[in-house]
């Protein structure tokens, strides 16, 4: 069943001469996918994953998901349904410098309003998923880059998303780590059925990925599933 | 983790620049609630100086006597009226004074004065003057002796009855001013004039010393002779000049030479005789109250129960220190809010810094779900918390500074500048509760102003751009 289906998808950048990001793609995903968007930098990845994630609006197509049509909501509608639809794991992992780990994992819960009692109980559940159950009180500045991106994982699975936005997550990262994270992601995509899309270009990421996608200049080039 | 925590700890994300900010508030309040606390220090003695020592709370006269202190122009029934008006449970006390214009002389010269019969006993219940004794001469009609009269040491100087001597009181005085420079003071002469005495110290001390320490020398060797004998000239009310001699009781001084310019005191029986005013009636009718709040309430009541009788207020006597009793709260207000105002701007350019520092993160936190209206909390509540945080060490520190200088600040060196204009040279500096409430609240307003433009920049970032940024 899909989850995410983009219809005619074109956003265009108004500049001196305007720049056409993306140019008629038409894609679905479905529930529990573990995919991968590939291309070469400039080909429009991040801005796919920044339009299906709301963050950013087409200038022409429609992005529906669960049968809500995104473009039909207002910036602070469109917020909301963020907070309960889309997790989000950026490549400079983006964590809280004045949180803990586990308050920067509790923080989208208490924005959902959840009671404190399930914040932290969940928050825990996710930081021992990520290997993480011993830094919990630790700040990021004293986490490495991996246990880093761990860490902004649980915080996107924390609010129970219909789908994790994953951009170039692996960037930043050692082989080792790497590997880990990937390893993570993959088990928690399994246990907890929720949908993984990628935006990379890393190698290591495209041989776990179950389905990849390659975009070049705005256009979808290919799209595979991959059996493993 | 609400939005007033995750503030609080922004707040500390940079330990020093919050430092600094917070010191800068500190010091704004700190500075502004202590200037405050002595300007409404000097205003309060202003005001209980008016009260306490020269007009009381509420007056009472003929309409015509107050045009121009004509003395047949008398209040009748006193004692029927003294008793009525002690009924009123927040009167404190009542005395009757006669009152007129006199003109005293010595040999050298002459100066007006208006003078006012009192009941000395009875008038100490509603006026202080008998503390201000001028460096205790005399007494406050304590002596038998003929007419007596306590005159203001401005008086006593304009009537040239001041006298100089070097005595053991001089040496006393003196103690701040070196041995060396004392000790070559010796006479044992008594001086007539101001002039017979520095010409004295003159011929032992060199010029410069005698420039560095001529205030010195004169105060301390200042005295007045009590007893000494000066006539009067005054109009009765049958318009007789009556002529005669008295005799000086004691020399008083208080905190207002204006006033002390102008006022002397005889015992009200002398001073009823000379103007042949009946027993029962009077010129003046003074009192005291509990509480200076309920003058507009006792005015009142004496309005209805004396309708022809000209009923005035302490802001109507004195109304410059009315004036200044009613603007009293909002001069400090005024200048906390310029304090404030000040600091605000530093504020704004603080707090704008921060947001430009936190341009990927705050674009994270709205990507993940935090809305607009938390984003802009998040940045007033930081603005306000660190507002509150100096305003809260700077009222602290205020408060300390004004209870270690609460026995008094002593500018003497100043204070012929302060007594012309009934400032007494010593302030008690003093704040109420209600004022630090105000700064508390005018901090709060501070606070939100200055985060308007900062958190406004905030929340009109693109997401999408913001964690694109390189900060």
């Amino acid at each position: 069943m899909s989850i995410i289906q983009v219809h005619n998808l074109h956003k265009t950048f108004e500049a001196a001469v305007p720049v056409k990001a993306i140019q008629g793609i038409d894609l679905e995903f479905a529930q529990g996918e573990f995919s991968a968007v590939v291309g070469p930098s400039g080909s429009g990845k991040t801005t796919f994953l920044n339009m299906i994630g709301g963050l950013d609006s087409p200038t022409e197509g429609d992005i529906i998901i669960n049968d809500t049509n995104i473009r039909s909501l207002s910036p602070s509608e469109m917020i909301d349904f963020r907070l309960h639809n889309i997790g989000f794991v950026f490549q400079a992992y983006n964590l809280i410098p004045v949180l803990t780990a586990r308050e920067n994992v509790e923080f989208i819960m208490q924005l959902q309003k959840r009671p404190q009692k399930e914040c932290t109980e969940r928050a825990m559940e996710l930081l021992e998923a990520v290997g993480l159950q011993d830094r919990a009180g630790t700040r990021p500045a004293k986490l490495s880059g991996g246990q880093q991106q761990r860490v902004a994982v649980a915080r996107a699975l924390a609010s129970k998303p219909q789908f994790v936005l994953a951009d170039e997550p692996t960037a930043n990262l050692d082989t080792a780590s790497t590997e880990n994270l990937l390893d993570i992601m993959h088990n928690l995509n399994k246990k907890e059925d929720v949908t993984f899309i990628f935006s990379t270009h890393d190698k290591r990421v495209i041989d776990k990925a179950r389905r990849i996608v390659t975009i070049e200049d705005g256009k979808v080039l290919s799209d595979e599933a991959i059996k493993r | 983790m609400n939005i007033v925590r995750i503030s609080w700890k922004n707040i500390w994300r940079n330990k020093l620049r919050s430092s600094i900010v917070i010191g800068a508030i500190a010091v704004g309040i700190l500075s502004g609630t202590y200037c405050v606390a002595i300007i409404l220090g000097m205003i309060q003695g202003r005001v209980d100086d008016a009260i306490h020592k020269e007009v009381g709370h509420i007056q009472m006269h003929n309409p015509r006597f107050v045009t121009n202190y004509e003395t047949q122009y008398t209040v009748s029934n006193v004692s029927d009226k003294r008793a009525e008006i002690q009924q009123i449970t927040q009167v404190k006390s009542v005395a009757a004074h006669t009152v007129s214009h006199i003109q005293l002389s010595t040999g050298y010269t002459g100066s007006g004065a208006l003078v006012t019969g009192i009941h000395p006993e009875r008038e100490k219940e509603i006026s202080d003057i008998y503390t201000c004794l001028w460096n205790s001469t005399g007494t406050y009609f304590e002596e038998d002796m003929y007419m007596p009269v306590l005159l203001s040491k401005e008086i006593a100087e304009n009537l040239l009855l001041d006298y100089y001597r070097i005595d053991s009181s001089f040496f006393v005085t003196c103690a701040h001013i070196p041995d060396s420079v004392t000790g070559k003071l010796q006479s044992t002469k008594i001086y007539r004039s101001k002039t017979d005495f520095l010409q004295y110290v003159k011929s032992t001390l060199s010029s410069e010393l005698l420039e560095r320490y001529k205030t010195d020398f004169l105060n301390a060797a200042l005295f007045f002779k009590t007893g000494k004998k000066i006539s009067y000239s005054i109009l009765s009310k049958d318009k007789e000049v009556q002529n005669g001699i008295c005799k000086i009781a004691g020399v008083y001084k208080t905190s207002n030479s204006m006033f002390d310019a102008r006022n002397i005191f005889m015992l009200d029986s002398d001073l009823r005789s000379l103007l042949h005013i009946e027993t029962d009636k009077t010129h003046e009718i003074q009192l005291v109250l509990n509480d200076t709040e309920n003058v507009p309430n006792v005015m009142s009541q004496l309005q209805s129960l004396y309708p022809n009788l000209e009923i005035r207020s302490w802001k109507e006597l004195k109304p410059d220190a009315g004036m200044q009793a009613d603007l009293m709260n909002m001069y400090g207000i005024i200048f906390i809010i310029i304090i404030l105002g000040a600091l605000g701007f530093g504020i704004v350019n603080t707090m704008l810094m921060v947001v430009l520092e936190r341009v990927k993160e705050i674009g994270m936190l709205m990507a993940i779900g935090m809305n607009k209206k938390r984003v802009y909390s998040m940045i007033m509540f930081e603005t306000v918390l660190l507002c509150l945080i100096g305003a809260a060490i700077g009222m602290v520190g205020g408060y300390y500074l004004i209870q270690a200088t609460a026995s008094g600040i002593d500018i003497s060196s100043l204070a012929q500048g302060l007594e012309s204009v009934g400032y007494a040279p010593v302030l008690y500096p003093q704040l109420d509760v209600l004022f630090f409430v105000q700064v508390s609240v005018l901090t709060i307003i501070t606070g939100i102003l200055a985060a308007l433009y900062p958190a406004y920049k905030a929340i009109k970032y693109n997401p999408a751009d913001a964690i694109r940024s390189d900060v």
